[in-house]
């Protein structure tokens, strides 16, 4: 029998209840798609429901379970994918108009290691336009509509991972998948309140996915545990010959065991105290929280400063230029005056004016950026800051362009755009509410390859307290 | 080149400014019929972020001695 808390539940609740058969994957399915097609509706959370595909996986989990073949934590779980993923005879329509027409004959790589580990795929998840690629100035760039944060619907969930954040914030699904070029799952999750892990670059495989900048993409989990994402990666990491970048199997791979906490681990925190120009005290307040936990968990915790270097500006000009190559098609035949947002229709014409040499530039100054960044875990197993400045924002909110009065900002170490940009593993986990019942985030970023490291801490901060284990009341 | 839409800022060189009017004529020359004029002001805004995140990167001097941005990966 389901109960609202049920759709709350993490995935290694709901996998061991019906690997051990006391709960069935066909019930949990449908009750999950019944909040999709209602709850999921209001808060414009898919763009796709699966229902078909998700009954017909369902029965065969429980089938399978049943007859003694278990394939592991996410056999019968149902999950959610970000719209840009193929998924062989369904809409994948990459969030905008252009595209709302197209599907694949084929699956993505990670559609079919979710295959195989038994997963029910309950729908596709909303997103903004082109994850972004060629810019958005709100929430409202997007094929299937604003989506609206579970907490509040006034704000946004933050983008590109839009919809994948509402689906795990509402409780429409255990988890989904999101990607993440600069900032795509972690910012959803702190706004959302959930736990987003965007991995290493290369960790996972982009075959079948939408790219928009070749050399920063990545795939990545969101979910309501640190723990949850780490059983995902599990399954979704390794190598893919069928992705130009993915890592090979003879570089570190990603070990779950290695994401348990354990008595023995000597883990030194940096807390970055430099990385935003202002942020909502109370956050900084709510990350100073989270040091004592750690302190009292048996961890180190110093505060540090993130070496100075245009990280924000290197992520941002190579998304934009590597942009304008991935969307060339869109850009030269005018068809991106079909998106949404008034930036979208123009930013690409603008990108195409950059030179070779600036590209050029940017990526040999980007090496030199990793060794800064990769410099502090020399001290350090992972540091850790506020995962964005404030909480969600409001959906009328619009960012301003107009810098012709000399006012340009950007945080140009803003710890999301330089897990970005040096392909760091990234989470965000959430840490606290503001007085308007807000999630805050906590991002933790460990050194490249060190996925394990992150989990870890995350894990170890979640074993503490019980933030990740709020939801909106819906 | 540029319309009056928009002023050089304050701590722009007549060098980047004159960058971003050859970028404007171009994207104009190739693109133009397309673009509305409000849409041609927001491009003009656009080009202006995009140089000040330029002249930021081109201050992190790279030499020739420094490492290549390209990595051929040979087919075996």
């Amino acid at each position: 029998m389901l109960t609202p808390d049920t759709f709350f539940k993490s995935i290694r609740f709901l996998g061991e209840a019906i690997r051990e058969r006391r709960l069935s994957s066909v019930e949990l399915t449908e009750g999950f798609l019944e909040r999709g097609r209602t709850i999921g509706a209001r808060l414009n959370a898919f763009a796709t429901l699966t229902p078909e595909l998700a009954l017909q996986q369902a029965r065969r989990a429980d089938a399978e379970i049943k007859a003694g073949h278990y394939r592991g934590t996410l056999h019968g779980v149902p999950y959610a994918v970000k719209d840009l993923v193929a998924v062989k005879g369904y809409p994948t329509t990459w969030g905008a108009v252009p595209y709302a027409h197209q599907s694949f004959d084929f699956n993505a790589t990670i559609i079919e290691r979710l295959n195989e580990a038994g997963a029910v795929l309950l729908g596709k998840a909303a997103m903004i336009e082109l994850a972004g690629g060629l810019g958005y100035s709100s929430g409202h760039a997007s094929l299937s509509g604003p989506a609206q944060n579970p907490w509040n619907p006034e704000c946004w969930t933050c983008g590109s991972s839009s919809g994948s954040g509402a689906i795990v914030s509402a409780g429409l699904a255990p988890w989904a998948l999101g990607s993440d070029t600069r900032g795509s799952i972690l910012c959803p999750s702190s706004w959302c309140g959930v736990s987003g892990l965007r991995p290493s670059f290369g960790r996972v495989s982009r075959y079948g996915s939408m790219a928009i900048a070749y050399s920063m993409d990545k795939l990545g989990p969101m979910a309501r545990t640190a723990d949850d994402c780490a059983l995902v990666l599990n399954v979704i990491a390794g190598h893919d010959p069928l992705d130009h970048d993915s890592i090979s199997d003879t570089a570190q791979q990603f070990s779950y065991q290695q994401t348990e906490p354990a008595a023995n681990d000597r883990l030194r925190i940096g807390r970055l105290t430099n990385v935003y120009a202002k942020t909502d005290p109370e956050i900084d307040k709510a990350i100073d929280v989270a040091c004592r936990v750690f302190e009292q968990a048996g961890a180190t915790v110093e505060t540090c400063e993130f070496p100075d270097g245009p990280f924000e500006e290197a992520a941002e000009l190579t998304i934009l230029m590597e942009a304008a190559s991935a969307f060339e098609h869109l850009i030269r035949s005018g068809k991106c005056k079909e998106l949404t947002d008034p930036l979208g229709r123009i930013n690409g014409y603008a990108s195409e004016q950059f030179s070779v040499a600036d590209y050029l530039h940017v990526q040999r100054v980007r090496p030199m950026l990793q060794q800064l960044a990769d410099k502090v875990f020399d001290r350090y197993s992972v540091v850790i800051s506020p995962a964005q400045p404030t909480t969600a924002q409001l959906l009328s909110a619009k960012d301003s362009e107009d810098w012709t009065s000399g006012d340009f900002h950007l945080d140009r170490r803003a710890p999301d755009g330089v897990s970005s940009l040096c392909g760091l593993p990234a989470i965000s986990i959430p840490c606290g509410f503001s007085n308007k019942q807000l999630p805050y985030g906590m991002q933790i970023m460990g050194r490249a390859l060190n996925d394990a490291t992150v989990l870890k801490v995350a894990r170890l901060y979640q074993a503490h307290t019980d933030w990740h284990l709020q939801h909106p009341d819906l | 080149m540029v319309p009056d839409v928009a002023a050089k800022p304050e701590d722009f060189s007549d060098q980047d400014w004159d960058e971003i009017q050859a970028r404007y004529k171009n994207l104009l020359r190739v693109y133009g019929s397309r673009l509305s004029p409000s849409e041609k002001q927001h491009l003009l805004h656009v080009l202006i972020t995009n140089q000040y995140m330029l002249k930021s990167i081109r201050s992190f001097v790279v030499q020739n001695g420094d490492a290549s941005a390209i990595t051929l990966r040979l087919v075996t």
